[in-house]
């Protein structure tokens, strides 16, 4: 179900004060179906933004953005969208967020039979009845994964979708989206500032120079999976990202 | 979930145990601290009676209190009027609070409907209640209506407020899930804004329950043959000071039952929340 992404942003500009600011520049970059590609820059260089003009969010830019043959004009549930919290609705259970996400009339014994289904995926059988307070920060954004997949997306954005996570339930919940994404089959952008995690889970590394945001650099990783973040080729790549991307010398990193 | 987690494992327990549980010291303690200031209050009163620092002619001792409260119980004068009080209360604070839900709710959600109503109604606001009496009173007489529409009102204000402030102070970033996930306008107020706004409209339940009272004892004192307010201030005329004090007492009671009420209602409602309660 999923479809290669076509982005072609010029520039978006936004007035700040009486001045106007150029925040995105030229962005062109390609995602062939079923790839995953990372969009990797300092903080602050404007690759939330994109992320968010592909979600539909902020539709104020010059430019195109082609999902499959359509071009993207607001949100839809063509795209699953992850934010850097979990945002889960604390008023409904694990259950009831994910259900949520299905529109009223698509609900039938088959889709909740696929919550069931994604519930498990992300590995939080039992967990069904619990409210989203009772769980931890790793459960919760688990719980996000499964609410913007149920739909079966054909582009799956992730905003820094761990970035709050410690770093031992960082490295299991990258090994598990990996995992679930390959499963799915699904094509997926995430906005990131660690390499590492950029390097373990994409096919291509898209980096971002700042003011105004804009492709420097398209990567294409050719490590085979599962990935190693020890092996000689990884910290070779590791390096070489941190020189183009950060202008940072090996030994200083 | 925590209570009943404890609970069980207070069963798992032997015997002895659950028995030390229950008449443990602490649990003592606390039954003391909370009946200290009552009995406290009511030696003082009952010993500043009797010694005559204050007039029994004008102040009931709270031994006499108890015996006429239940007196007027048997001769069914305190249970007549309770019931009385009790369906104006509950008619004016259900009909109110909901027209208040309804509107604040409403207001809150639609920029358009706020424009056109809310500048009105928060002109009407600031009104007290109290002012609207005469008005009410010539338009409806003495009847059950001047104090069921009396206590309305102030359920009304309280919650058309709160309301409209529940529904706009919900988070921005809860929306946005609503709007990635293409609900309309309905299913976000329906599953996002009013249960983020239901903390707020039940905690301010809880005010105007506690108005209502206020408003329909002054309403049956101003105008009214019945009720509660209406005993208070008959057995006053009559220098009655423990009737008098007795349906101060009913009051009390039927007050704290109503608010228990609510905060019930606010635990069962809002049990996805935990807050500082719940420690």
């Amino acid at each position: 179900m999923s479809k290669p992404l076509d982005v072609n942003i010029f520039h978006k500009d936004v007035m700040v004060g009486f001045r106007s600011l150029r925040i995105l520049g030229q962005n062109s970059f390609g995602l062939s179906s079923g790839e995953f590609a990372s969009i990797l820059g300092k903080s602050g260089c404007g690759k939330s933004t994109l992320l968010r003009a592909i979600a539909g969010l902020d539709m104020a830019f010059e430019g195109k953005i082609l999902l499959g043959e359509a071009p993207i004009t607001g949100p839809g549930l063509d795209r699953g969208m992850i934010f850097q919290e979990p945002r889960l609705m604390p008023w409904m259970t694990v259950q009831k967020n994910i259900e949520f996400a299905i529109p009223k009339t698509a609900r039938n014994k088959s889709s909740f039979e696929h919550v069931k289904q994604l519930i498990h995926l992300v590995g939080l059988d039992g967990f069904n009845q619990a409210w989203p307070n009772q769980l931890s920060g790793g459960m919760a954004q688990r719980v996000a994964l499964a609410r913007a997949l149920v739909n079966i997306p054909d582009l799956l954005l992730l905003d820094e979708p761990f970035g709050a996570l410690d770093s031992h339930t960082k490295i299991s919940m990258q090994t598990e989206l990996e995992r679930i994404v390959r499963y799915e089959g699904t094509t997926t952008l995430m906005v990131t500032h660690d390499v590492e995690e950029a390097l373990f889970l994409s096919d291509t590394i898209i980096i971002m120079s700042q003011q105004p945001g804009s492709t420097s650099h398209v990567i294409s990783v050719d490590l085979e999976r599962p990935r190693s973040r020890t092996s000689q080729r990884f910290l070779d790549i590791r390096t070489q990202i941190l020189e183009k991307a950060y202008h940072v010398e090996e030994g200083i990193a | 979930m925590k209570k009943s987690a404890s609970l069980r494992h207070l069963l798992s327990r032997s015997p002895r145990k659950i028995a030390q549980h229950f008449i443990s010291w602490s649990r003592a303690l606390n039954v003391v601290q909370s009946f200290l200031l009552p009995a406290t209050l009511l030696i003082i009163w009952e010993i500043s009676v009797r010694v005559g620092i204050l007039p029994s002619t004008l102040i009931a001792t709270p031994t006499k209190v108890v015996n006429t409260f239940f007196s007027m119980i048997v001769d069914y004068r305190l249970i007549d009027n309770s019931l009385v009080s009790l369906g104006r209360l509950l008619s004016g604070f259900c009909l109110g609070s909901s027209l208040g839900v309804f509107l604040g709710v409403l207001v809150g959600y639609s920029k358009n409907a706020a424009r056109i109503l809310e500048p009105t109604i928060l002109t009407l606001i600031p009104v007290p209640p109290v002012a609207w009496i005469p008005l009410l009173v010539i338009i409806f007489g003495i009847g059950e209506m001047s104090k069921i529409i009396l206590v309305s009102i102030g359920s009304f204000c309280t919650l058309f407020i709160h309301a409209a402030y529940g529904i706009r102070s919900a988070d921005k970033s809860l929306i946005e899930v609503a709007y990635v996930l293409e609900k309309d306008g309905f299913s976000t107020l329906l599953n996002v804004l009013f249960p983020a706004s239901l903390p707020v409209v039940l905690a301010s339940m809880r005010v105007a329950m506690a108005l209502s009272w206020t408003l329909l004892v002054s309403g049956e004192v101003i105008a009214s043959s019945k009720g509660l307010g209406w005993l208070i201030w008959d057995s006053r005329n009559f220098a009655r000071p423990d009737a008098m004090i007795a349906g101060m007492v009913a009051v009390g009671l039927l007050g704290k039952a109503t608010d228990t009420l609510i905060v019930f209602l606010e635990k069962r409602l809002t049990s996805w929340r935990q807050t500082y309660r719940d420690i």
